[in-house]
């Protein structure tokens, strides 16, 4: 099996030691019901936040909409599991907001990402208030802006955890294959690109289609954890939210998502006691990124565990042949 | 018929005719110039051809298996997949890429596995990508390329960089190679090596190579025909030799009554 890599089985490890040191915090009550709501939402951030980087990072194009797809998954999944609450509505839920989510993402790209520029960041803009206002006004189905309430609790941290890993996996797999090369050169250079024979609106369409579905399952997750959705809580401000991520962890880098969702996460947790005061400081924080790290935390780079690798062996057979000589 | 068959092309930028009515012939595994004063429309040129720009009128058609096919109204990826290739005046590469990603993307539209295979890791991806890694190293190696395939492509000095775009525009098995201006910025040497590279990949890919360039050492040392255009139009064309002697061409360049 090639997948068994090296690589691939350090991931691994990091992944299981991480959710072992999470579980056991929580189990020696280090992580108390209400930190593990910050843990929850760090999770649904970074899946967010890897869907958009596909876009942002990826594809070089902007979008503005990501709550917009977000809710799409949140409401579907809200509906859904109200009628069947157990996991199976869940499950359905996420496919049926996956799907939806990509098949308006679909509608929307296909005409704007033939064009090239910042086209996208428009029309997105203008779809999430779209979808916004449609569920606003879908009487019943949705309850208008009071929102849904007393959805099923049956997500658990576990399930985002393990959703967050899955989406990171699938955009992992996704940059380091053709299909992602072939995206990346279009942020590079559409014109070069167009000219090796690479379809250009269809990867970048691609991408958006992923992020938004990636988007549709961060908002299944936040429907049936927090219980109570409405659509003020996917307004343009959450958009920007994602993307403030994005750009902290580094366009381009999904592990400086993850770590930018998690830095983020936690500094809002820290900054709680100071009040309306931790908003001065949650922007000097972004403010400081900007001037000394303006490519974000980790740039277009990932955190890269075959390099240490392959250094550690170098040094190795430099220690080998030393002892040959 | 010729491989590459164009006929009374013309484009208008508003009243202005970059390119007007210039006929043009390529035949299989030739050589073929394409030289001209400063604006003369030779870029326009290769742009029309590459589907870049769209023709105002005229006609260019593609031999596919003997039969013509028209490329008006083509996007640049699809005649990109007929097997044209080319390069760029000021090179166009993926900047931030290294080396041996930059040769990967010109084999992926031949070669890469699908979304969903890349997705899943199916087999078919290790495959293709396995495949994808070795034909791209050996591309590499016959440009002397293949010890610098983790260089991040700006990093690259600037005859590698023009040699790479060659090697890029290469991996995606081309029938015509449009060169603009392969030798711009090279000294003498860096020249008199690259006009030996062009004659190497024309003999060993077999395929059609046209050249855009001003520096006439090259032009006249590899081109078997050169086309010489001004104002758009095509001026004259013909052996090195012809061309050398054309009074037309000489007042072009030089100036006269």
């Amino acid at each position: 099996m090639r997948i068994l890599n090296k690589t691939n089985g350090i991931w691994m490890i990091l992944i299981v030691l991480s959710f072992g040191l999470l579980q056991g915090a929580i189990l020696l009550g280090l992580i108390d019901a209400f930190y593990e709501i910050t843990l929850v939402t760090i999770l649904i951030n970074m899946i967010l936040a890897i869907g958009l980087n596909v876009i942002i990072g990826f594809s070089g194009q902007f979008s503005l909409g990501h709550a917009g797809f977000m809710a799409i998954g949140a409401y579907a999944t809200g509906i859904l599991t109200k009628q069947f609450p157990n996991y199976g509505g869940m499950a359905a839920g996420i496919v049926v907001g996956g799907i939806i989510a990509g098949i308006v993402a679909l509608i929307v790209g296909i005409p704007t990402l033939r064009l090239k520029g910042d086209y996208l960041a428009i029309a997105t803009l203008g779809v999430a208030e779209i979808i916004r206002i449609i569920i606003l006004n879908m009487g019943d189905l949705t309850n208008g802006a009071a929102g849904l309430s007393g959805i099923p609790y049956l997500s658990t941290w576990y399930i985002g955890f393990f959703l967050a890993v899955v989406v990171l996996i699938f955009a992992a797999n996704y940059k380091y294959s053709s299909v992602g090369r072939a995206t990346i050169s279009v942020r590079e250079d559409e014109i070069a690109a167009e000219s090796l024979g690479i379809h250009t609106t269809r990867y970048k369409t691609i991408a958006f289609v992923m992020g938004a579905v990636t988007a549709a399952i961060a908002g299944s997750i936040h429907a049936t954890y927090f219980s109570v959705i409405s659509p003020d809580q996917f307004n343009f401000m959450k958009s920007i939210d994602i993307l403030i991520i994005v750009v902290f962890g580094g366009i381009g880098s999904l592990t400086g998502s993850v770590i930018a969702a998690t830095v983020l996460g936690v500094l809002n947790v820290f900054l709680q006691p100071f009040g309306s005061f931790r908003m001065i400081l949650y922007a000097i924080a972004l403010i400081s990124i900007m001037i000394f790290k303006p490519s974000g935390l980790m740039g277009t780079k990932e955190l890269n565990i075959s390099s240490f690798i392959r250094k550690k062996d170098k040094s190795e057979n430099k220690k080998r042949e030393e002892k040959v000589r | 018929m010729s491989l590459l068959e164009v006929k009374n092309l013309t484009k208008n930028f508003g009243g202005l005719a970059a390119i007007s009515r210039v006929n043009l012939k390529l035949e299989e595994n030739e050589l073929v110039g394409l030289i001209g004063p400063n604006g003369a429309g030779k870029t326009t040129l290769f742009n029309l051809l590459t589907g870049v720009y769209i023709p105002s009128s005229g006609s260019i058609e593609l031999k596919q298996k003997d039969v013509p096919l028209s490329l008006i109204g083509k996007q640049t990826s699809q005649i990109a997949g007929f097997g044209i290739a080319r390069t760029f005046q000021n090179i166009r590469l993926f900047k931030d890429l290294t080396v041996l990603e930059n040769v990967l993307i010109g084999l992926h539209n031949s070669r890469g596995a699908n979304t969903f295979s890349s997705l899943f890791r199916t087999k078919h991806f290790f495959d293709s990508e396995e495949l994808m890694h070795k034909e791209a190293r050996e591309l590499l190696a016959l440009f002397d390329l293949e010890s610098k395939e983790e260089y991040v492509a700006k990093n690259l000095p600037y005859g590698d960089q023009r040699r790479l775009e060659i090697v890029r525009a290469l991996a995606t098995r081309p029938k015509i190679l449009f060169l603009d201006e392969p030798a711009a910025g090279m000294n003498p040497q860096e020249s008199a090596d690259l006009t030996k590279l062009i004659l190497r990949i024309q003999n060993e890919f077999k395929l059609t190579v046209v050249l855009i360039e001003h520096d006439m050492s090259v032009v006249m040392n590899v081109c078997e025909r050169i086309y010489v255009l001004e104002h758009g139009r095509v001026l004259a064309q013909g052996t090195p030799q012809e061309i050398r002697k054309n009074k037309e061409v000489i007042r072009a360049y030089l100036g006269g009554e």
